[in-house]
């Protein structure tokens, strides 16, 4: 029977389709002609012989000393806890994490109380704010990271991994500080230092409602979330960019989330008005950092990178 | 005769729906448990092993890169991204610590060729091909074949990767591992056709 294919071209498209390279088309032909000549079908069911034997192949154990010296060695590696591998430790361990992120943000609101009280619109003031704000970032990514890193919730975690990972390169040495800065806050407090906290209470609405409105506060916020997103999404450049997208916004979503008791804290001697207020431009911030990462990132791949 | 017969591919994992995968192992490990790195283990070594014995073709060797994989494992767990392929993750890893070793260590060229001379003047590709059937001989017969051609048909049809995969394995663009394992098969094909001449 005559076929739409010869017996050489049968043998050019063989290796391709039982790599399962090779369009239908072209495989259907390659199929027609290997049932109706005898030598291509011989070739084929050996070649396809010889592959299914792969399967077949034993997978073969080291010496039985090679798995005792690996042992060995491994009991060796959980032994020395050099300052690198219990660092590395604290960083893979969650429950430390999260403990760190609460000290974090209970010592943000702290800090944030103490800033406040003298703040307006100055060099020093709003240099203040910033680290305040950049201490919530800080503990908002590192508490998003255990919500998704526990619950499994996989965030698609592509970017979100990433992302986070990268924030938390930054954050953890600033965490695990100030941890230990707040637990030597609450530690003085029976000699005086809960007093102070409380009493800086009562500057710090005053001087807010002064000298700063509502729609600064506003803008202040969406600034931070754009630009802590921005960079967050923009240190995720290497996947893929439909997550990055949804990462970012997710991201931004979640980090008010996390920051709201914070907010709530630094809020409560003051008014809702500012602390919505300040949760919508940080909102805002967020998504729209999340968006505009997401298009740079794009732009950049697609027109500079080439990838 | 069924047209659309699959070759088919040791499989990648245990059955069963509880079996963790790969990937939720490795968030254990990051996590600190010690357990999944036994599980990774038992259920890698025979086919790490297995890939760089047939790679490198020597036990001792082999078995010094295998102690190294897995050391490599133990201390990088951390780092590992989750969300991507852990096989091909570390097959890359294996792939690339077996052929820095081949480069490394020129004189073992030699030693390669005197083992191919041995193979040649034993049993020839044409007995080979007489008892491809068995494990044992293919084994004798991926002897043979270029580092390159072996590591492409080991990852593709003793370990199920898919192509995507084994570019990442063999660090190259993806349409290269196909064509690769094109001229591979043709290889492996041609030394089977021999005994039929």
């Amino acid at each position: 029977m005559k076929t739409s294919i010869s017996c050489e071209e049968f043998r050019e498209g063989l290796d391709a389709l039982l790599a399962n390279t090779l369009e239908a088309e072209r495989a259907r032909a390659i199929h027609e002609h290997k049932d109706s000549c005898k030598e291509c079908s011989e070739m084929y069911e050996n070649t396809f012989d010889l592959l299914s034997s792969f399967s077949a192949l034993p997978s073969p154990s080291p010496r039985p000393y090679v798995i005792e010296n690996l042992e060995r060695s491994i009991e060796a590696e959980q032994r020395s806890i050099t300052l690198g591998s219990l660092w590395s430790r604290l960083q893979a361990r969650p429950t430390y994490r999260m403990i760190s992120a609460m000290a974090l943000g209970l010592l943000a609101a702290f800090v944030t109380t103490f800033s406040f009280s003298q703040v307006a619109l100055t060099l020093e003031g709003l240099t203040q704010t910033l680290l305040v704000c950049a201490l919530f970032w800080a503990c908002g990514y590192t508490g998003m990271f255990d919500l998704a890193f526990r619950k499994k919730v996989t965030l698609q975690a592509r970017s979100s991994f990433s992302l986070t990972r990268a924030g938390e390169r930054i954050a953890f040495p600033v965490l695990i500080a100030l941890g230990v800065a707040t637990i030597g806050l609450l530690a003085t407090a029976p000699f005086g230092g809960l007093r102070l906290i409380f009493s800086s209470f009562g500057g710090f609405g005053d001087s807010l409602a002064q000298p700063v409105p509502y729609s600064g506060w506003f803008l202040f916020g969406a600034l931070i979330g754009s630009v802590s997103l921005l960079l967050g999404v923009n240190l995720a450049h290497g996947r893929t960019s439909r997550p990055l997208l949804f990462d970012g916004v997710l991201a931004g979503s979640l980090f008010v989330l996390l920051i709201a008791p914070g907010l709530a804290i630094i809020c409560v001697p003051f008014t809702l008005g500012l602390f919505f207020t300040l949760s919508a431009g940080l909102i805002i911030g967020a998504l729209s950092g999340g968006i505009l990462g997401f298009w740079s990132v794009r732009f950049l791949r697609m027109r500079l990178w080439r990838i | 005769m069924n047209a659309n017969r699959v070759i088919p591919i040791e499989s990648n994992s245990e059955a069963g729906d509880n079996v963790p995968s790969d990937e939720e192992l490795l968030i254990a490990l990051q996590g600190g448990n010690q357990r999944a790195f036994e599980i990774i283990f038992n259920r890698y070594q025979g086919r790490v092993f297995g890939y760089l014995i047939r790679l490198v073709r020597d036990q001792p060797l082999a078995e010094e890169i295998f102690q190294e994989v897995f050391l490599h494992l133990y201390r990088r767990a951390s780092k590992f991204d989750t969300s991507r392929s852990f096989r091909s993750w570390f097959f890359r890893v294996a792939h690339n610590r077996a052929m820095d070793f081949l480069r490394e260590n020129p004189e073992r060229e030699n030693l390669e060729l005197l083992k191919e001379d041995l193979l040649e003047s034993a049993p020839t590709p044409e007995d080979l091909a007489l008892k491809a059937e068995s494990g044992r001989d293919l084994d004798q017969m991926l002897h043979l074949l270029s580092e390159e051609h072996r590591s492409v048909l080991l990852l593709k049809f003793k370990e199920g990767l898919t192509y995507e995969e084994i570019a990442e394995v063999i660090n190259c663009p993806v349409g290269t591992a196909k064509s690769r394992t094109h001229h591979a098969i043709k290889n492996l094909r041609d030394l089977m056709g021999k005994e039929a001449k």
